[in-house]
């Protein structure tokens, strides 16, 4: 009933076949990411304000 | 010292905004509302029709069935363009690659791929070895395939385009944290209905 469909023989005589992109969303990762590590930073640095702050009382 | 007190308070909370919405933000990658869907592509080079041995059941496949991930997910013909190297790629269903065999009892490589997101194969990477994979063609045939192993692998890997020999299927979703990779999962087949 349904024949077959040559396959890489047929295409990769035209180039390379790249894989499919098949991921989430790229920018939001990075986003995420970047959120992250710049609260992060804010809270340690907050944090070691207030160890410090401590640390000079004493 | 009170103020100092409130600046201090205050940028503990944006730390912790910051990093609440950072994760928020990293769950979301998958979600459907920010996914980057490529519309379907024609395909622009010519399929070559090779008449089936006889004796061979294949079917186009409309339909993918994973009953140990509780997912069952449309399937439609996905196509690749030379000339972008894209391939059709939807947010809500898997695609059969058309330029690999499709499911039969004969030979080669049945590919199909989606997007790691949740509701289509963002949990595919907990499958377990010897779980099923159902698949149902337009022309009323089951397909019954059994997992046994993934592999991950770069954007250029083309082994499931060369593949020759007994017929298995392979489904492929991304992987890695910027979704660099590709995880193809191999299954071979166990039953033709």
């Amino acid at each position: 009933m349904y024949g077959k469909v040559l396959g890489a023989s047929t295409v990769t005589g035209t180039g390379a076949i790249v894989l499919p992109n098949t991921g989430g969303n790229l920018a939001l990762t990075i986003a995420a990411i970047t959120t992250i590590a710049v609260g992060g930073v804010i809270l340690l640095s907050t944090v070691v304000r207030i160890v410090a702050k401590k640390a000079y009382k004493a | 010292m009170k103020k100092l007190l409130l600046s201090i308070k205050f940028q503990l909370v944006i730390g912790l905004i910051l990093i609440g919405l950072g994760l928020g933000m990293f769950v979301l990658r998958d979600s459907n509302a920010f996914l980057h869907a490529e519309p379907a592509t024609p395909p622009v080079k010519a399929m070559v029709w090779v008449p089936p041995k006889p004796n061979t059941i294949e079917g186009n496949p409309v339909r993918l069935d994973l009953p140990s991930l509780g997912l069952s997910l449309a399937v439609i013909n996905g196509f690749y363009n030379t000339t972008t190297q894209t391939w059709t790629l939807t947010s809500d269903k898997v695609q059969y690659a058309t330029i690999t065999p499709p499911p039969n009892n004969d030979s080669g490589n049945t590919f199909l791929y989606g997007h790691y997101r949740s509701g289509v194969l963002a949990t595919l990477h907990i499958i377990k070895p010897g779980a099923q994979a159902i698949i149902t063609t337009d022309n009323g045939h089951t397909f019954t395939y059994t997992f046994v192993s993934s592999q991950v692998t770069d954007p250029n890997d083309d082994s499931v385009f060369t593949y020759k020999g007994a017929p298995i299927l392979t489904i492929q979703t991304c992987s890695g944290l910027f979704f660099q990779n590709r995880q193809f999962f191999t299954f071979t087949l166990t039953k033709v209905v």
